[in-house]
């Protein structure tokens, strides 16, 4: 619920900041900007140049007025010359002016006065005999005009007044002044500027539509290419942007689709890279799986190995497990190829190990086996060294055969020497049609107490010094070994270990590095096994059926007889299934279950629970006892509404020698009971496994989550009243799963109610 | 023999369905993952409708659980939809329905994801 909760918190939070992002930051469209630029430009350049021509405009105007002023006034000087001669000059001159002034409103003053200042010719009669007066704010005015004699310019805000002499033979009669309105300029220009203003408005007009026009067309690629980009933000990197133009945008658009073709390629790589990577990080949980857990101990002799690999994962293999009669078995392998593929042929070995180690009492033997199937399946070029040895606690020796494997040393502990075995067998899967027989054979090494032998993959003597001039080599070996010898095979392995590593300085590891170390401790000096699997630690195994009873190895660990004495009790009364030792053999387990009338008649829900559990319990087995591989067989038994056997010794005696014969070929008969109450015993000869200690996964774990497994052992304990696997017996390992359907209906109840 | 295991994908508003059939253990939560993973790759986040899943083993149960997280991790949202019997009943056994995001149909998935 708080993952949901969380996940809708964040979408609603990534929702408001587009939104307010949307709303703080105001659009605006490249057509409108580059228009009211556009239009802008337009303006202020049409402003600029009619702001000079005005001037100019202006500046030719008054020109011209002056011009004019001093020719009326010359004009009408002449004309009023004559006037003055007559009697009555105002009778010719008030018609003239008044006339003139009527054409030309801008002469605003029109006087003609005689030498006294007497006005004799004026528009307004009223005015006339009046003395004429200038305007007292008239200044004079500064022109380019040549002005003749007794001319003059006068001005004043509102007249520009061009004063002039009348004239006869020589004699000035009087003067005229004529003034012109110079709001006539302003009049002229206000005139030229409202057609300009016109002229801008149906430019600006044409310049706006035309240049949206083109905006519009150059922008339509752009919102094909804002489309293309928010659809590679939505994670669709398949569709590519269609844009062909051969502009920027074109260039642009072409390097978004191949952004989004770089990125699908980096998305793939990326998905790749984490399903190898988990890949990877599986093999090497398989791969550790397959080595021992433990050291391992039987009577005086101590078995102790270490592997570090290379890479992720390696090719090298080490395993000691007991043998049916008491032994001990202890293999040291070393695949060519190192990384992924010297995994899979190292987890091809140890599932061919396990097959046929019960099978062979002479290392030769099964090194031989080995190699007829493995080269079937390995490619050209591709082989296995491989040193087997079969330990016999009681006599104290190992028998041992080396398939092109490196030198075994034993060390003595009466000389202090260390001595080298060297066979000349030759590698697994390295020559087809059984050569390998005829240069293997065993070799037999007595182990004194205080002895011990080691062996171990070239990883270790071929190690280089940092400047890879010189190996690790033998002789250094023998040193370190018959320095540590005394104090045991985990003092051997480590100091190994330390030197190797100090003469390899800090270059990287080159190879897969293993050591198996087989020591007989003096007595006294046995060194007690921590944290043991408990069928690692239980004694030696005995090779006849009878009926000693095992020593319990563990308190939570039931033993071996009691164990026994399930399968011979499954093997009596159960209903069994064979399996295949693969995972896609475990499919047969429903139709199984199914067919049981017992189980058949439960609930569904009930019915599923249990196949969930009985298939994890079996995929258990197949993956950590088989390696997940086919060509092995286990047996599952079901047994309805039992009690817990009270088997006598006699009984499980009696029964026990059938145990093997039956789960080899036939299959039992069944006695239908309670469908309510029931047992599953499974038996394998799988690799012994150490039985997790289950305490319940903590699902609010974070950690639980991003791990992802290991909830088999959750889904088993909560669907069986109990659970019980005793590794190691002399039939195999057992696992038991007791069943009651009453209390998983409670369980189921309670969890729907949510209780 | 190899179990029947198919992954049909259809896409909605923001996210991908995944209708699941068959049996969901170790072999099959591989590929269920890697098809999640390609979905999460997009961004977008996912609707599993487990109607039709006959079997879910650990693994299975393994893979909702690493897929929410990771989802979860990427903002993305995991939803699962129209349990079968045999989901149904291990998710109750572990007491994983409080903890994932549970719909009893596609269709409240696709509004669970869209709300």
């Amino acid at each position: 619920m708080s993952e949901t909760h969380d996940t809708t918190t964040n979408d609603a939070l990534r929702s408001t900041m587009k939104g307010q992002r949307q709303r703080s930051k105001p659009r605006f469209g490249i057509r409108l900007l580059v228009t009211l630029v556009g239009v802008g430009i337009t303006v202020l350049a049409v402003l600029s140049v009619g702001a000079i021509q005005e001037r100019d405009t202006r500046r030719t105007l008054t020109s011209e007025l002056e011009a004019r002023a001093l020719l009326e006034a010359r004009n009408l000087a002449l004309t009023s010359s004559r006037a003055l001669l007559d009697d009555f000059p105002e009778l010719t001159l008030q018609p003239l002016l008044t006339e003139k002034q009527k054409r030309q409103p801008e002469l605003e003053l029109l006087v003609v006065a005689d030498r006294d200042g007497q006005i004799l010719g004026h528009p307004d009669q009223r005015l006339l005999g009046n003395r004429f007066e200038i305007a007292t704010d008239a200044l004079p005015h500064a022109t380019q005009r040549r002005l003749q004699a007794d001319e003059s310019m006068l001005a004043n805000t509102d007249l520009l007044i061009a004063l002039a002499p009348i004239e006869y033979l020589g004699q000035t009669l009087g003067r005229v002044a004529v003034g012109i309105q110079k709001s006539y300029i302003d009049q002229l220009l206000h005139e030229a500027r409202m057609r300009q203003a016109m002229i801008l408005l149906v430019v600006l007009a044409f310049a706006g539509l035309i240049v949206y026009g083109s905006m519009t067309k150059l922008l339509l690629p752009i919102d094909a290419l804002r489309r293309g980009v928010e659809r590679i933000g939505r994670g669709d990197l398949e569709t590519p942007i269609a844009v062909d133009e051969r502009t920027e945008i074109g260039l642009l658009a072409d390097s978004v689709n191949e952004m989004a073709a770089d990125l699908k390629q980096a998305q793939a790589d990326m998905v790749e890279k984490e399903r190898l990577a988990r890949e990877l990080e599986l093999a090497r949980e398989i791969q550790s799986g397959l080595l021992p857990e433990n050291k391992q101990e039987s009577g005086s002799f101590l078995i102790d190995g270490t592997h570090e690999a290379a890479f992720e994962v390696g090719g090298d293999f080490y395993d000691f497990f007991n043998l049916p009669d008491g032994r001990i078995g202890v293999a040291v392998a070393d695949v060519a190829g190192k990384g992924l593929a010297g995994c899979l042929v190292m987890s091809m070995l140890s599932a061919l190990l396990g097959a046929f180690r019960d099978q062979y009492d002479s290392p030769s033997e099964l090194l031989a086996k080995l190699d007829e199937r493995l080269v079937k399946d390995l490619m050209s070029g591709s082989f296995v060294t491989m040193f087997y040895g079969i330990l016999d606690p009681e006599k104290g020796k190992m028998c041992f055969a080396s398939a092109g494997h490196m030198p075994t040393l034993v060390f003595r502990k009466n000389t202090g020497a260390v001595e080298e075995y060297r066979t000349k067998g030759i590698p697994l899967g390295a020559i087809k049609g059984g050569a390998i027989r005829r240069t293997l054979h065993d070799e037999w090494v007595d182990l004194a107490d205080g002895d011990l032998l080691v062996q171990y993959t070239d990883g270790i003597n071929e190690t280089m010094d940092p400047e890879g001039h010189e190996q690790f080599d033998l002789p250094r070996m023998h040193n370190v070994v018959s320095d540590a010898a005394e104090t045991g095979a985990g003092a051997v392995i480590s100091n190994l270990i330390t030197a190797i590593a100090d003469f390899r300085g800090d270059t990287a590891r080159l190879d897969d590095e293993t050591i198996v170390v087989v020591s007989r401790e003096l007595a006294g000096k046995a060194t007690m096994v921590d944290g043991g699997s408990p069928a690692l630690i239980a004694g030696p195994t005995q090779a006849t059926p009878s009926l000693e009873i095992a020593p319990n190895p563990a308190p939570n660990v039931p033993a071996e007889e009691e164990a026994v004495a399930w399968v011979v009790d499954a093997q009596r009364r159960g209903i069994r299934l064979d399996l295949q030792s693969d995972l896609d053999g475990l499919s047969a387990i429903r139709g199984w279950l199914e067919g049981q009338d017992s189980i058949g008649s439960l609930k569904t829900s009930v019915k599923e629970l249990i196949w969930t559990a009985v298939y994890e319990a079996c995929a258990n087995v197949a993956e950590h006892g088989y390696g997940a591989t086919n060509g092995a067989r286990f047996y599952v038994w079901w047994l309805s509404d039992l009690p817990t056997p009270q088997l006598s010794l006699a009984d499980v005696g009696a029964a026990e020698a059938a145990v093997d014969e039956e789960t080899s070929e036939e299959h039992g008969t069944a006695d239908e009971g309670s469908p309510i109450r029931g047992r599953f015993v499974l038996l394998d000869r799988g690799r012994p496994f150490s039985p997790d200690n289950w305490s319940g996964t903590d699902f609010s774990d974070p950690k639980v989550w991003r791990k992802g497994r290991g909830f088999g052992l959750d889904i088993i304990h909560r669907v069986m009243t109990r659970v019980v696997y005793r590794p190691g017996t002399r039939h195999g390992n057992v696992t038991l799963l007791c069943f009651d359907s009453t209390q998983l209906e409670k369980k189921e109840l309670t969890n729907v109610r949510g209780l | 023999m190899s179990v029947v295991f198919e992954i049909h994908e259809k896409a909605v508003e923001g996210a991908a369905v995944l209708r699941v059939v068959g049996h969901l253990n170790a072999k099959s939560t591989t590929q269920l993952l890697e098809h999640c993973r390609v979905v999460r790759s997009s961004k977008r986040s996912v609707i599993l409708n487990l109607s039709e899943v006959e079997f879910i083993a650990s693994s299975g149960i393994g893979a909702l659980l690493a897929l929410t997280e990771e989802f979860r991790e990427d903002g993305l949202m995991v939803r699962y939809a129209d349990l079968s019997s045999a989901v149904d009943s291990v998710l109750r056994l572990l007491n994983l329905q409080e903890f994932l995001g549970i719909d009893e149909s596609v269709e409240d998935a696709i509004r669970s994801i869209a709300a």
